[in-house]
């Protein structure tokens, strides 16, 4: 299981792939707050894909779960309300998070919370053997060309890959 | 309706007057029809900065009030580079590939 923030969901359906993801994960969830930024904002501004994550809400292969009213969030500069709201979910349900930022994996990181990253996904889809080592580098030229990958993350996939091809 | 005025240079303004005359509207036409593209802009160049400066992706979008899916885009098309994941989710990882190669 794990819980994703709005850009992970966009950056998800751009690279295709969600289906990959769930088949790592099995339940990929996000918050009514999350939905709200992809799904309604997206098509306000006709953006094909906004559809596209609907209807994977719509067909149950996101889940859509209501946060509970009891959840204390606190205010943080500089991390988003609907990822704060995120973060303290997972944190509650013991989940994995799938966050987009440094400053809000670190966040995470300082409640004792397990996130990944897009990047990341990548070495754990492999790990897994759900792609093989071409389809890693396919998906990592996507990676790199959609949102523009920081070298550092560069570095260590590169690493990370051939750790694994040597096990 | 509220009224500005703006001082600008002799260059600038020959350059509004040359494209209101291509436009075959007025000068005043022309910058009312110039701005919401100009503000849109300056909203981009706001939130960039705010990114640019360890604001996550959500909270600078809405910052300036974009929506995500536009700011997402700007990003791209400024080759911003994409905040690095926390470094430590791939040391975690090679140490523990160290431990199983052991």
């Amino acid at each position: 299981m794990i819980k994703i923030d709005s850009s992970s969901l966009i950056y998800l359906i751009k690279l295709d792939l969600l289906e990959l993801i769930k088949k790592l994960y099995k339940t990929i969830i996000i918050t009514p707050k999350v939905k709200t930024e992809v799904v309604d904002q997206g098509k306000k501004n006709n953006y094909p894909d906004a559809y596209v994550a609907e209807s994977l809400i719509n067909n149950g292969k996101i889940s859509l779960h209501e946060v509970p009213t009891n959840l204390i969030i606190p205010q943080i500069k500089k991390i988003h309300q609907a990822e704060l709201e995120l973060i303290h979910f997972a944190h509650d349900e013991n989940c994995i998070v799938l966050i987009d930022d440094t400053i809000a994996q670190r966040y995470a990181s300082t409640l004792g919370l397990t996130f990944r990253t897009i990047p990341f996904l990548l070495v754990e889809l492999l790990q897994q053997q759900l792609i093989t080592g071409s389809e890693f580098d396919i998906y990592l030229n996507k990676i790199v060309s959609l949102m523009n990958l920081h070298p550092k993350d560069l570095l260590y996939l590169q690493k990370c890959k051939e750790v694994l091809v040597s096990l | 309706m509220s009224v500005i005025s703006i001082r600008v240079d002799k260059k600038l303004k020959e350059e509004l007057e040359e494209v209101a005359q291509l436009r075959k509207i007025d000068k005043t036409t022309l910058i009312k029809q110039l701005l919401p593209d100009l503000l849109k802009q300056g909203r981009i160049q706001a939130a960039l900065e705010a990114y640019q400066n360890g604001m996550t992706a959500e909270s600078a979008a809405a910052t300036a009030n974009l929506d995500l899916w536009t700011f997402l885009d700007a990003l791209r098309e400024k080759n911003i580079l994409h905040h690095p994941s926390e470094e430590s989710i791939y040391l975690d990882f090679l140490q523990r590939c160290k431990h199983e190669i052991k």
